[in-house]
């Protein structure tokens, strides 16, 4: 019985996920512009560096910010607004008459979402090495790896938490997810060093899984990186995993609450709210 | 009269879904938010460099270019977001369509709501820069004459440019909506806002003469005292400025006319007015 569910569950992430790992990547235009279009306002913020004669180090701090982004954009448009989108295609109560845990789902999103977005990522650091220049010097590959893979998990476990709260709030999540966009990029310092802020904006800062991830990845990557962190990358690694489990187990119990009270309300499958 | 009707009708629609969750102050301090978190990541960025950005006038050049820029983001941004959520979330687009005014009126409509949106929030930035940043932007150091012009002109050539990029959307797929980043982006790259047009590749820099924006931000610039950023175009005289401003403008308007109906044709013969692609 417990082999069932397990496999059941297994097919029901495979399944989620497919559609982001195949479907988000079969369509040529999508990943042109998904890459090419955004690399064009990194090139403006290199450029900004450039004019004020700053080290070349900053150019790669750019460029890795720049490939951070389809992972956060990830989480606000794939991961916590996704329900809301669900709900508003008809699928959503499909999902929720099929006969496996909505947990599974937020899984499966969050796994096809990273590579999805990991895809995206690649081809910005690829621009970034062949178009301009840049250079990394990975140093402690396995803490790098740790650093980088955590950083996911903390940022697709927020978004897993999320969505329940965006689905309550129905057309609002859209207009939080504009609002969590420039001004997270801002506050996670996408492309500067976060050093740079006083001590109470670099705590309100710290409380993002990216800030914390891209500071750790920079260190690590860049060259003479270690003199731009904040904090260690060990002490980095550490937060951002305490992030991923505080995150998940939240986004389990949010979920239960969200499928309790939608079904209670028949608000499961209301468009246009 | 049915054109004036429609442009009124579609601003006040405009506006009623873009804030009508909330009050229209608050509506009004969100949509500058994202912009002003912008201009002080410029602020931090600029900190690598120097240790106090405010006493430097090349920061209070950069800050006051992003602030007018936010105008053309937030009204290339929003007008995209309001096709597609027209045609493809709410699909409402053809009844707007087959109403009987020009449909580029409508899109003239919400252009014009998202672009006096974007400039309460140009001004609610450059009081944050004055106020918070101590930027040196005082009122009685302002050029009234030159910004007024330059800015009316500017205006005219970003609502141009919104018409033609709406038409464009209208024969493109839903993720088009990055279409209205990276062409964001590439005015951002090519028109001085955030370094001096010199910085560009000498093959970029001619892309950047052509563009009405640039002339626009430069004016911004000398309205508000600061002079001689862009070494490319700082020779000009304020004249000049506003005639090559001007004569960018109406070609610009003309080519906008044009391509915007040139895309209303296509779209329109291979049935794409209506056409949902989030599948």
């Amino acid at each position: 019985m417990k082999t069932n569910k397990f496999i059941a569950a297994l097919r029901a992430i495979k399944a989620r996920a497919y559609v982001r790992i195949v479907g988000g990547n079969r369509e040529l235009s999508w990943m042109i512009s998904e890459v090419g279009l955004p690399i064009i306002s990194l090139a403006a913020y290199i450029f900004v560096y450039r004019s004020l004669g700053a080290p070349p180090q900053y150019e790669g701090l750019v460029v890795l910010g720049g490939a951070m982004i389809p992972f956060w954009v990830g989480v606000l448009w794939g991961m916590a607004s996704q329900f809301y989108w669900e709900k508003e295609t008809g699928n959503l109560d499909l999902f929720m008459a099929s006969p496996m845990h909505p947990a599974w789902l937020l899984l499966g999103m969050a796994t096809g979402g990273m590579f999805m977005s990991a895809v995206r990522a690649l081809g910005v650091l690829a621009i970034g090495v062949f178009v301009f220049g840049v250079h990394f010097t990975p140093h402690q590959p396995l803490l790098l790896l740790t650093v980088f893979l955590l950083t996911l998990t903390a940022l697709f476990s927020l978004g897993m938490a999320a969505s329940s709260v965006y689905f309550l709030v129905g057309r609002l999540g859209l207009k939080l997810n504009m609002i969590l966009m420039e001004p997270v990029y801002f506050l996670s310092g996408l492309f500067f060093p976060v050093n740079k802020f006083a001590r109470p904006l670099l705590l309100i800062a710290a409380a993002i899984p990216l800030t914390l991830g891209l500071d750790g990845v920079r260190q690590l990557l860049l060259p003479r990186g270690l003199g731009i962190g904040f904090l260690s990358p060990y002490a980095e690694a550490s937060i951002l995993a305490a992030m991923t489990v505080v995150f998940t187990i939240g986004a389990v119990r949010l979920m239960r609450r969200l499928e309790a009270k939608g079904k209670r309300d028949g608000t499961m499958s209301l468009r246009w709210e | 009269m049915q054109s004036r009707r429609a442009f009124w009708a579609s601003m006040k629609i405009g506006w009623a879904i873009e804030s009508n969750w909330t009050s229209p102050p608050l509506y009004l301090l969100y949509a500058a938010v994202r912009p002003m978190a912008m201009c002080l990541l410029l602020y931090f960025l600029f900190k690598v460099a120097a240790a106090n950005p405010s006493a430097d006038p090349r920061f209070a050049a950069i800050y006051l270019g992003d602030a007018f820029f936010a105008i053309f983001g937030m009204m290339a941004s929003g007008l995209s977001w309001a096709i597609i959520s027209d045609r493809e979330q709410y699909q409402l687009i053809r009844y707007v369509y087959i109403a009987p005014t020009p449909f580029v009126w409508t899109l003239i409509g919400r252009a014009a709501t998202f672009v006096l949106i974007a400039l309460t929030s140009t001004a609610a930035i450059i009081v944050v820069g004055v106020v918070v940043l101590h930027l040196p932007f005082g009122w009685s150091r302002i050029h009234w004459g030159l910004l007024l012009t330059t800015s009316l002109l500017g205006l005219a050539a970003t609502m141009s440019l919104g018409i033609f990029f709406a038409g464009m959307l209208l024969v493109t797929a839903r993720h088009a909506l990055l279409l209205a980043e990276g062409v964001g982006g590439t005015f951002l790259l090519i028109c001085g806002v955030l370094y001096p047009t010199s910085y560009l590749p000498i093959w970029v820099r001619p892309l950047a003469w052509l563009s009405p924006l640039t002339y626009w931000i430069e004016g911004a610039r000398r309205s508000f005292g600061c002079i001689g950023f862009d070494s490319n175009i700082a020779w000009l005289p304020d004249w000049a400025l506003v005639l090559a401003l001007a004569a960018l403008t109406a070609v610009t308007g003309f080519g906008a006319a044009k391509g915007f109906a040139m895309f209303n044709r296509y779209a329109k013969k291979h049935g794409k007015i209506d056409e949902v692609t989030n599948y």
